[in-house]
């Protein structure tokens, strides 16, 4: 038997629906598979962004403040430590590496990170992309991402990016008197720090004369030389007045939020498939309520039983399978928009990939489909001719 | 002989709410195979369920010693999936309405049925489906058949219902639903395919034209089968 020559012609008759039943499959399919590759690119582009951290040491507080800070740039109002805290970590030897942070101005939107050459070139492993390092107060090396080129001069303003406000002209009204001379820019790393401006620590504390800082910093970047002295340092720094974190594992409790977040959307997600499915299901029965006289007139040309289940078999399975693989394509269109946006909004680079995981969310589902199928499939096959001929 | 139709004691009764009808009801009946017979009565006297009883779509009442046989094939006997597949291969079904798909082209409706049975159509059932869509006349073969005139649809369903040369051509009806000139050319074309494919034909109809053509022709009344008046059939 060939059931596809008559499926042609019901497919003629009704293709409308069976697109707008596919397409509404495919939006409630694509939601889970847009929330796991979504969920995986953050942690994996996160992840990458905190290579460099290994241990931060900040003043007394939130540790995840101090992450998102040091790491991400963003925003979050980070206590000074006290003076002679950078040279009291370095005297704790077992370390390949320290620098200070410092931040509070920003040119635009682009905030100003006061640092030593060390975290800029991560000691010399990660060199400038072009230019050179700077070597004086007026000196600044820029992010891969910042709108500048070599030479050209910036005035910064004082206060975090989400505190800039512009006057009528168009100007800064928290511009400082101060200049830097771009003379280097770092390689592309697709994390927040694309977007820093990175000057040294000094010529914050030059700027701020009020004696904001002088001598002090927000932060302290730590590469400690082997995990042994990683665990030996965490113990020492923190004390009294500063801490000291992981930043891996501050970011482990942060993919335990995400992870639950994660969790409640793939169940609500897959509530909405499920529900689309069964939908699907209803319309099979209605399909062939419709078509009882069409599968009245299949019998009485000899059509077997086995004939029209088939044929509803694969009427109502092709669709929820269409559906379904339409569902992850349009799952992975949905989860690469969203990234494009976070990178643009955050620097984190994100890459969306689909894995096998959602291969098979979508599989198991379109399964569940083709497995349900079977009922409208049976309900067609089970009435007699009789039965069909006086409903027809 | 082969194709002769044995009928003997059968009732057919169906579910009236909540009491049983008897639709009908035929102590014997026997036609010789080839033989061309044309069947008129009242409306609801049970003419399409005779044809639907023939053809094995539905079965007489259980009863000892009923008996409906088209030469050796006995319909009461046979497991439902043969019956079906016996239908597809013995007999050829003409509606009052044609039954087309009408989303399917003339050729592909002619060739639905081979579709139960093959999965790829052999070239021979291919080349036969041409032939007698040519042969009746039909030449637009590959546009969807809604889109014909009755006429037209008429004769793509009697194509249809020869593609397997059937023993047997069951018409409900044929002419009913076509004006006079149509009726005439169905009526012609279908008394030449019963000929030519040397099929038994049972007609239910109520044109004297067509009455005129058969061999043979019957009365229903409330389900019993009387040999026709040929008053019955003249004008009034
Ligand atoms: N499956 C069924 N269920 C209930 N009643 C039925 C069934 N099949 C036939 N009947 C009844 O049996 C009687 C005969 O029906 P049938 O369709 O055979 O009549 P007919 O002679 O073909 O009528 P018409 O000329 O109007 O087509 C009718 O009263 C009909 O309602
Ligand atoms: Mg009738």
């Amino acid at each position: 038997m060939n059931p596809f020559l008559f499926l042609r012609g019901e497919f003629r008759r009704s293709w409308g629906g069976a697109l707008a039943l596919a397409l509404v499959l495919a939006f409630a399919g694509s939601l889970s598979p847009a929330v796991s590759m979504m969920e995986r690119s953050i942690r994996a582009g996160m992840a990458q962004s905190a290579d460099a951290f290994d241990l931060l040491v900040g003043a007394k507080g939130s540790a995840v403040d101090l992450v998102l800070g040091a790491v991400y740039l963003r925003p979050e109002p980070l206590e000074l430590l006290p003076a002679g805290t950078l040279e009291n970590v370095k005297a704790h030897g077992g370390i390949r590496w320290a620098a200070p942070l410092a931040f509070g101005d920003r040119w635009r939107d682009y905030p100003i990170a006061g640092t030593s050459s060390e975290l800029v070139t991560l000691d010399g492993k990660r060199p400038l992309a072009s230019g050179r390092m700077f070597l004086n107060t007026e000196e600044a090396v820029i992010g891969a991402g910042v709108p500048l080129n070599i030479g050209d001069s910036i005035t910064p303003s004082h206060g975090s990016v989400a505190e800039a406000v512009l006057d009528e002209d168009g100007k800064d009204v928290h511009a400082h008197a101060h200049t830097f001379r771009v003379v280097g820019r770092m390689p592309a790393t697709g994390t927040p720090w694309d977007r820093a401006v990175a000057v040294p620590i000094e010529a914050l504390w030059n700027m701020h004369e009020d004696g904001v800082g002088t001598g002090r910093c927000s932060v302290v970047v730590v590469k400690p030389v082997t995990v042994a002295d990683a665990y030996r340092l965490r113990t020492a720094l923190n004390d009294v007045d500063t801490q000291a974190v992981f930043s891996g594992e501050v970011l482990t409790r942060l993919f335990g939020t995400l992870e639950q977040m994660h969790d409640v959307m793939l169940l609500l997600a897959s509530g909405a498939q499920a529900a689309a499915l069964a939908a699907a299901l209803v319309s099979g029965f209605f399909a062939v309520a419709m078509r009882v006289k069409a599968m009245a007139l299949l019998r009485a040309l000899g059509a077997s039983h086995g004939f029209l289940a088939v044929s509803v078999w694969l009427m109502v399975s092709g669709i929820m399978f269409a559906g379904c693989a339409l569902g992850l394509g349009l799952g992975s269109m949905m989860a690469s928009a969203a990234s494009m946006w976070i990178q643009s909004e955050t620097g984190v680079a994100l890459t969306v990939s689909l894995s096998f995981e959602e291969c098979l969310m979508a599989l198991s589902a379109a399964g569940c489909g083709c497995v349900a199928a079977f009922l409208p499939a049976w309900f067609a096959c089970r009435k007699t001719a009789g039965e069909l001929l006086r409903s027809a | 002989m082969e194709n002769d139709l044995h009928l003997r004691n059968v009732r057919y009764s169906v579910q009236d709410g909540e009491s049983t009808r008897r639709v009908l009801d035929i102590p014997e009946l026997f036609l010789p195979g080839g033989t061309l017979a044309g069947i008129y009565g009242d409306s609801g006297s049970g003419k399409t369920s005779l044809l639907n009883l023939l053809c094995g779509l539905v079965l007489p009442d259980v009863c000892q010693g009923c008996e409906l046989r088209w030469g050796k094939d006995d319909l009461i006997t046979m497991p439902e999936g043969r019956r079906d597949a016996w239908r597809g291969r013995h007999v050829g079904m003409i509606f009052q309405d044609f039954q087309l798909f009408p989303h399917l082209s003339a050729l592909e409706n002619v060739l639905l049925p081979a579709t139960f049975h093959h999965f790829s159509i052999p070239a021979e059932l291919h080349g036969r489906a041409r032939d007698l869509l040519r042969r009746l006349g039909i030449r637009r073969i590959d546009v969807p058949t809604g889109v014909f005139s009755r006429g037209e649809q008429q004769r793509v369903a009697m194509a249809r219902a020869v593609l397997f040369r059937p023993s047997v051509l069951l018409a409900d009806e044929p002419t009913a639903s076509l004006d006079r000139s149509n009726a005439q050319l169905v009526t012609d074309e279908l008394v030449d395919l019963a000929h030519s494919e040397g099929c038994t034909l049972l007609v239910v109809t109520h044109e004297q034209v067509l009455h005129g053509r058969m061999d043979r022709r019957f009365r229903l009344e409330r389900g019993r089968l009387l040999s026709g008046l040929d008053e019955d059939l003249k004008p009034k």
